[in-house]
């Protein structure tokens, strides 16, 4: 998808950023729906998917530390490790989806999604365990943190961002990334 | 009576609320099958108001109730109530998300008991109603069609549960002046089946000819519930509270200066020319 | 246009309108980062004078800098409540439903709400009193250090100042979007996994892409008007810092680390 110009990169790369505030916020009439649904995830991966690796590294960075700043949440001291694991989530999904290209969109975006998300949580369980809080980390709390709590939210998003990009594609915001019919 | 709101108090420091307008101590009631318009400035709680009406919003005292059934006080599904609330908001088009135009506008009654059968001639009448060929639109996604289709979508998807009241936010600010006119007399028609319609309007014109009774709102109170002649003919009463005034008000204003005093200050264009001929014969 | 966060450039001849923009910019960033830290009473009433004081300085009215934390007031109230209710489910006073209100939440509540405050009324004096031109040419220059990496500075700034613009326009709609429906009938609760993702569909799929219309729009709008993407490097203007500016930076880092070692 490199038919977007640098400004319209640039533009949907604030509006994903400002998502980041916002749909959390949105989510929180619905009883615990932020753990399940990691609604801060899903403009991070978006914008690495739409806009390329380095827009979604930038609002994987930016993304938690605005949200705290305006809302509150995440607090302060979950910010760190969340910043990582949101970095690589917007890095990871822009340069697979910029890389394979396997002739499906659909099998294109649930390689992306799913090596983001993966690379995310280990890098994000590496970076915990060895920086932010040594030797509190066990493999075991490690797992069950990241994969078993937030399973039902790597499933939600495989299914949900997709139906996100086909909708944007409809409303012909992004590009087709194959052209449908030759 | 149907609707029956009582001591309706309503402030914002209870749940979720990011817009403004707080309500208090309001008592009125409403019949079936009447067209009201609410008139008032931004922030006065016209939208509140509405959303409390259509059980979008919990009250912080006092009940709206509906056919004598409260809102909350019953737990009752969106659609085991006693009446069917319709609410349309201003740009409905954000609204629509689905891949189909048949499976958006049919959104709203998936949770209905009705047959697949049924769904689907209720979603065709809906799209016929807002000028929508059914066979022509059903498969195509509604987020590729034009600004002016996507609005039309939207209100078919509000239509579609055939609602006994029809709650609207300025559903015509934005619209071109025939839109406007046609979606004017849909609503009339809507009315003239017996669906209550209750709509937030800055256009007074649009209101004088269409509604039949005015609730006018400032700061949270309700200051006016009259007939619409008697709150829009008054030309001194919209100045005083700073509500604009219809363009037949404004006529007939600059024809008193020129000393053409008509007997009774006139509504609609209508009267206005049918005074005009009466006074100049 | 007075409903976006950001404030409008309002001329004047203030100590403050004559400081060097990026002597601002940073002192903004300074008193910032102190506001954050903040983190006992007197922290905060520091905070709150330092606040005053500035607007005073700046001659630009109570009314107008402190005017625009009114209009967020609903915005402040959610996020207090939220806090409040959500903190932590330890110690709280009683719990119901999913609220769970604590004295913890509540002093989470007090001190994001301050901060939040401190930081509106602090960025309104600094875009108030600051050309929007020299905002971003000071912006890009505290920056451009980090160029050199051959980070994009100056696109960072924009995407940053075009994000924090759009957060209230976007929390409404996305509040009307949720209204209209559960009007519709909508549940935004699913006991099954998958459906969970279905569940949502109708709520975050037009948040999403009316934000991107939105951002469409205003893409094509700023192309219009020839607006391009591209590092330039600061002029190199021959600016001299005045003794006030100088005196500026000394106090604002003052201030900044004596919240530091409040701690």
């Amino acid at each position: 998808m490199n038919q977007l110009s640098l400004t319209k990169k640039s533009i949907f790369a604030a509006v994903c950023l400002a998502l980041c505030v916002v749909l959390p916020m949105a989510f929180h009439t619905i009883p615990g729906a932020g753990s399940i649904y990691l609604p801060m995830h899903i403009p991070v991966l978006l914008c690495g998917l739409i806009c390329g690796w380095s827009f979604g590294l930038l609002v994987g960075i930016l993304g938690p530390i605005l949200s705290s700043l305006f809302t509150g949440m995440p607090p302060a001291a979950y910010l760190p490790p969340m910043v990582v694991e949101l970095a690589v989530y917007g890095l990871v999904a822009g340069l697979l989806f910029q890389s394979i290209k396997t002739k499906k969109l659909a099998a294109d975006l649930y390689i992306s999604l799913a090596g983001a998300m993966l690379a995310g949580r280990v890098i994000a369980g590496i970076v915990r365990a060895l920086i932010f809080s040594p030797g509190q980390l066990s493999m075991q709390a490690w797992v069950t943190s990241y994969f078993v709590t937030g399973l039902p939210g790597i499933v939600i998003q495989i299914l949900l961002i997709p139906a996100i990009i086909y909708a944007l594609m409809q409303a012909r915001l992004i590009p087709q990334r194959y052209i449908k019919g030759g | 009576m149907p609707i029956k709101v009582s001591d309706l108090s309503f402030t914002y420091a209870q749940g979720t609320p990011w817009q403004v307008g707080a309500l208090h101590q309001l008592n009125l009631s409403i019949a079936d099958g009447e067209f009201i318009g609410i008139i008032g400035k931004t922030g006065c709680g016209k939208s509140t108001l509405i959303q409390l009406i259509a059980g979008l919003l919990k009250p912080t005292s006092g009940s709206v109730s509906l056919d004598g059934q409260n809102f909350f006080s019953a737990k009752t599904p969106r659609f085991d109530l006693p009446k069917k609330i319709g609410v349309l908001f201003q740009n409905p088009e954000i609204q629509l998300f689905e891949t189909t135009v048949e499976k958006d506008v049919a959104f709203a009654l998936e949770h209905t008991p009705l047959a697949s059968s049924q769904v689907k001639e209720q979603v065709r009448w809906a799209l016929e109603t807002v000028g929508l060929n059914y066979e022509k639109f059903k498969e195509l996604p509604p987020l590729s069609l034009s600004g002016g289709e996507m609005r039309r979508v939207a209100v078919a998807g509000v239509l579609v549960i055939k609602p006994d009241i029809l709650v609207l936010d300025e559903p015509i600010a934005g619209l071109d002046p025939k839109s406007q006119d046609g979606f004017l007399r849909l609503l009339d028609s809507f009315n003239a089946n017996g669906t209550t319609i209750i709509m937030i309007s800055h256009n007074l014109d649009a209101l004088a000819e269409h509604a039949k009774r005015i609730l006018v709102l400032e700061d949270g109170f309700l200051i006016r519930d009259a007939s619409t002649r008697e709150v829009l003919a008054d030309s001194q009463f919209l100045e005083k509270h700073n509500l604009g005034s219809t363009q037949v008000g404004q006529i007939t204003d600059g024809l008193s200066k020129c000393n053409l005093h008509l007997p009774s200050p006139p509504l609609t264009g209508q009267e206005l020319c049918s005074a005009l001929l009466e006074a100049l014969a | 246009m007075n409903q976006t966060l950001s404030g409008i450039y309002l001329p004047g001849n203030s100590i403050i309108h004559r400081l060097d923009a990026r002597v601002k910019l940073f002192s903004f960033f300074t008193l910032v980062i102190a506001a954050l830290f903040a983190n006992s009473w007197a922290g905060y009433l520091v905070m709150a004078a330092i606040s005053l004081l500035l607007v005073f300085l700046s001659r630009l009215g109570v009314g107008q800098v402190i005017g625009s934390l009114g209009r967020m007031k609903w915005f402040l109230m959610v996020i207090f409540m939220m806090n409040m209710l959500f903190y932590s489910p330890e110690n709280a006073w009683f719990s119901w439903w999913v609220f769970t209100p604590s004295h913890a939440g509540l002093s989470q509540a007090v001190n994001i709400v301050f901060r939040v405050c401190i930081v509106v009324v602090l960025g309104n004096i600094l875009n108030n009193s600051t050309p929007p031109v020299e905002l971003t040419r000071a912006m890009a220059t505290l920056l451009y250090p980090l160029s050199y990496l051959y980070i994009p500075t100056a696109q960072i700034a924009m995407i940053i100042s075009v994000a924090v613009q759009f957060i209230p326009t976007l929390m409404m709609e996305s509040e009307q979007i949720r209204k209209a429906q559960i009007a519709r009938g909508a549940r935004f609760e699913s006991k099954k996994l998958t459906e969970k993702a279905a569940a949502i569909g109708p709520l975050v799929v037009p948040i999403i892409v009316s934000a991107f219309r939105r951002a469409d729009e205003l893409a094509l709008a700023m192309e219009a008007r020839g607006y391009q993407c591209r590092q330039r490097k600061p002029l190199k203007k021959p600016t001299n810092l005045t003794r006030a500016d100088a005196i500026a930076v000394a106090v604002s880092l003052v201030i900044c680390l004596s919240q530091l070692s409040l701690l």
